[in-house]
């Protein structure tokens, strides 16, 4: 080819390639992304849909303060003060006593794995330091623009090439989503929604500017093979790896954000700005479960959710049904395993919550966190058994995965069969309270990066 | 299971129905059952090697035995009936 072509010169010599048919759409769109509704890619039986599987009163819904209600922040508020210094002398004595007699899973080594994978996280901000945010402005260029399908598309890609599993947008509404932003966050500051032109950060608030419409969701995935070995420390690490990951992933979401000339406001700390499963499933990243957190088409549970809010403009994505929550209906297998009885074994999703760390106004099996968060203390970790047990927790190279998830979204009544032939094949013996695989035999399997498996991609790159 | 194991085996099914349409004369149920048949066992071997690589050998085996063997008795049935009726014939 010659050195120096012109446009149709070099599509002319593209086309001797044979290249031509291939590049077609890319040619014909003027060399732009296509406008067409970003959804990611995924099999047809998984519908998109105008309102999500799970119910919403959003009348009912308000915003509530996460430092004050959830039994994450505010464990002692929900129990005596002897019951809680009772665990804690339960806590100490156990991991004392297992790592001591060398108990599978709580090893030294074990020990020290888990101490490793919670670190090498850069520390969570709600707003990056406009000083370090490398700006168009100070590059002497203007703002990235682009429809709002691009912008959803280049965003999916930063944030996947970041460490992402799947993204999602949602456009806040006042009346509805909104109000799934914290009032609090957990450091108590008050999350205030106000017509100003920057986010903003002081002793006891932070501003949120109304023009900050979309919320961006992301999935970080979780290793099922070091999951199944819950409630050890080694099962647990896998959660405190993906959390690390995730601030990585936030901050440099927000430096992506930044970099091309908009807000991004994230998590301030674990669990910040917004309740996470819940934007999960407006965004369509996945269903709500019966253990109540987000349950997805491409990992099943084997993720964490996390949320960065921005000024812009970007498609939504929508709500989606995989069967996943009918399949709940008639599988109670996490409510079977948990070894504290916390998850409800109702078939039906309800409107009645279990305690004051539920939030109201959506119709969902609703866990006794006070219940299972006091077993925590008696593992000494975050327990996971219920995401271990789940049977769309699998990695989903054998097609026979596929055949599963086809059946659960389009053959309900096939769902309690299918959860006998999970059973059968992957967690038949396991013995209640206890990992589905020994925790020394990790050590001897080779593992992909992170212990995840990235290539059940599903972004849609047209 | 590696892209170069598939090729073979795709070539090995594919020179077996090209005997199979060349060499014997099957009837349609004959087709049915020999095509159904090597489906089944395609399946099987997918699956096994798939959970192998999941670490999953129980799983690995259950589906081995629960797609394979329908498969082995129908593709049997659907090659070996062929042999059996030209035999006769002979």
């Amino acid at each position: 080819m010659p050195e120096s072509l012109t446009r149709r010169e070099f599509m002319k010599e593209l086309g001797k390639l044979g290249a031509v048919a291939s590049l077609a759409p890319m040619v014909v769109a003027g060399e732009q992304m296509s406008d067409k509704p970003y959804s990611l890619k995924r099999p047809s039986f998984i519908k998109e849909v105008d309102e999500p599987t799970t119910e919403i009163r959003w009348d009912e819904v308000k915003r509530i303060a996460e430092g004050e209600v959830t039994a994450r922040r505010s464990f002692s508020k929900y129990l005596s003060q002897d019951r809680l210094d009772k665990l804690t002398e339960i806590r100490t004595a156990n991991m004392d006593k297992y790592i001591k007699e060398g108990r599978d899973g709580y090893t030294l080594k074990d020990h020290a794995l888990k101490s490793g994978a919670g670190k090498g996280g850069v520390s969570r901000v709600f707003i990056q330091d406009p000083e370090k945010v490398q700006t168009p402005e100070k590059l002497g260029v203007p703002n990235w623009t682009g429809t709002p399908e691009e912008a959803t598309m280049i965003v999916s890609a930063a944030l996947r090439h970041y460490g992402a599993g799947t993204v999602g947008v949602t456009e806040l509404d006042t009346n509805t989503t909104e109000k799934l932003i914290y009032a609090k966050d957990p450091d108590g500051k008050e999350m205030r929604i106000e017509d100003a032109d920057m986010p903003e950060e002081g002793e006891d608030y932070r501003v949120i500017p109304k023009k900050a419409r979309w919320m961006i969701t992301y999935t970080v995935q979780m290793s099922e093979e070091a999951m199944i070995r819950c409630p050890t420390h080694l099962g647990s690490q896998t959660t405190s790896l993906t959390y690390r990951r995730s601030q990585n992933v936030q901050e440099r979401g927000q430096f992506f954000l930044g970099g091309l000339g908009y807000m991004a406001m994230g998590e301030s700390s674990t669990n910040a700005l917004a309740i996470a499963p819940a934007f999960g499933v407006m965004s369509g990243l996945g269903e709500l479960s019966r253990y109540n957190r987000l349950l997805t088409p491409e990992y099943g549970s084997m993720v964490r959710v996390f949320k960065i809010l921005t000024d812009l403009p970007m498609a939504p994505t929508k709500p989606i049904d995989a069967g996943l929550l009918e399949y709940c209906k008639n599988c109670t297998k996490c409510a079977d395993h948990c070894p504290s009885k916390a998850l409800s074994f109702e078939k039906e999703p309800t409107w009645e919550t279990v305690g004051g760390w539920n939030n109201p106004g959506h119709k969902a099996w609703f866990e006794d966190s006070v219940k299972c968060r006091s077993y925590w203390y008696e593992t000494g970790n975050n327990c996971g058994i219920c995401f271990a047990v789940c049977p769309f927790a699998s990695k989903n190279l054998a097609s026979f995965s596929k055949v599963r998830d086809y059946m659960a979204a389009t053959v309900p009544a096939f769902d309690g069969t299918l959860k006998k032939i999970d059973d059968l094949l992957y967690t038949p013996y396991t013995e209640f309270g206890k990992p589905q695989k020994t925790a020394e035999s990790w050590w001897h399997e080779n593992h992909p990066d992170y212990g995840i498996h990235t290539d059940q991609t599903v972004r849609e790159t047209s | 299971m590696s892209v170069t194991l598939w090729l073979i085996l795709g070539a090995v099914v594919a020179l077996g129905f090209y005997f199979a349409a060349t060499k014997m004369k099957l009837t349609w149920y004959e087709w049915v059952l020999a095509v159904l048949g090597t489906i089944l066992i395609l399946f099987a071997i997918q699956n096994y090697s798939a959970s192998q690589l999941e670490l999953e050998p129980r799983a690995a085996g259950l589906l081995l035995l629960i797609f394979g063997l329908p498969g082995v008795i129908l593709a049997a049935v659907g090659f070996v009936l062929p042999f059996l009726r030209a035999k006769k014939a002979a």
